[in-house]
């Protein structure tokens, strides 16, 4: 893998928090490698990580809605924080 | 619920190849710019002050890391330093795919970009040329929204692209200058939708700023963006 995906950080933290529920949100590129995030972070936290599937267009497109779901932590890779202007472009 | 943001940096050295150095050779002042995964680049700046370059660097305003743009940065005012691509020679973009770059050919039309992509070491110069399609498409667009009177205008629930308030704000201002509008939303603008409402003439996008540019070869009906939607109407 070229790119520092923080794994061991991820399983840190959902121990630490003891999160129980977990989404992963993928850019494009990383869609395939989707088996080696998942696994070692399902195997050694126990939580149940469910993968987003739909669009990732960047930090401006954070899945929403997902009060039903019950999810403790979103996992947005490939972007960081969005500093949005609420007056617009 | 959190929000947990991984920005995946690039684990590999990120370093020019000579090739790339001997093209870059005659540009002096050289404004630097990466995506996230790729914006440790102090080495690379270092290498290129070593061979007597000026490096110039800035952000786009809705990021805060150094060199980092977003692919949303595609309009003039969208960097801190509004002036970088006046005081520079060349745009040299570290990183892979287009999507980026085409955003800094979109912004600006002082200089040409060069693309590195460090996983490769390749190089490559990108022009206006290479975005003739979609600026002539928009400026047909223009003309189209300037003689409409029926605008629609789209927004998103997405909500860091949410600007329902200022596609109220237009539609307000068209009915002011006689024209008719109204307004739409949804998650992802889905533009096969358009020709289920065939008596809008134009629509206005609220959402993504690329949405106005790269989608809009691919669009049934014309379509431009609101900060021109704006800019148009003396707003």
């Amino acid at each position: 893998m070229d790119y520092d995906l923080d794994i061991d950080g991820i399983i840190t933290r959902i121990k630490e928090r003891d999160y129980k529920r977990i989404l992963l949100q993928l850019p494009d590129g990383l869609k395939s490698s989707l088996k080696d995030i998942i696994d070692p972070i399902e195997q050694q936290t126990g939580a149940e990580v469910i993968t987003w599937f739909g669009t990732n267009f960047g930090a401006c497109d954070i899945p929403q809605n997902l009060k039903t779901l019950q999810i403790d932590m979103v996992v947005a890779f490939g972007h960081n924080v969005y500093l949005k202007d609420p007056e617009g472009w | 619920m959190e929000f947990y943001f991984v920005e995946s940096y690039y684990k590999g050295d990120i370093l020019l190849s000579e090739e790339a150095l001997i093209d870059l050779k005659n540009k002096k002042a050289i404004a630097l710019f990466a995506a996230v995964q790729f914006i440790k680049l102090d080495n690379l700046k270092a290498q290129l002050e070593e061979q007597g370059h000026e490096v110039l660097i800035t952000h786009g305003k809705r990021t805060s890391g150094k060199y980092q743009l977003l692919g949303c940065d595609c309009y003039s005012d969208a960097f801190a330093d509004a002036d970088i691509f006046k005081k520079a020679d060349i745009v040299l973009y570290i990183g892979d795919g287009l999507f980026h770059p085409k955003a800094l050919l979109l912004a600006q039309q002082e200089c040409d970009v060069m693309v590195y992509d460090p996983k490769t070491n390749t190089h490559n110069l990108l022009t206006q040329d290479d975005i003739d399609k979609q600026k002539k498409r928009y400026k047909a667009n223009i003309i189209k929204y300037l003689s409409s009177d029926i605008i629609g205008i789209m927004a998103t629930t997405k909500t860091g692209q949410n600007y329902l308030k200022n596609a109220i704000k237009l539609k307000e201002n068209l009915k002011a200058k006689g024209k008719q509008a109204y307004v739409f939303c949804g998650d992802t603008l889905n533009y096969s939708e358009m020709e289920n409402f065939p008596f809008i003439e134009c629509w206005v996008n609220t959402a993504c700023p690329r949405i106005g540019f790269d989608d809009v070869v691919h669009m049934p009906r014309p379509l431009i963006n609101i900060n021109d939607a704006f800019k148009l109407l003396g707003a």
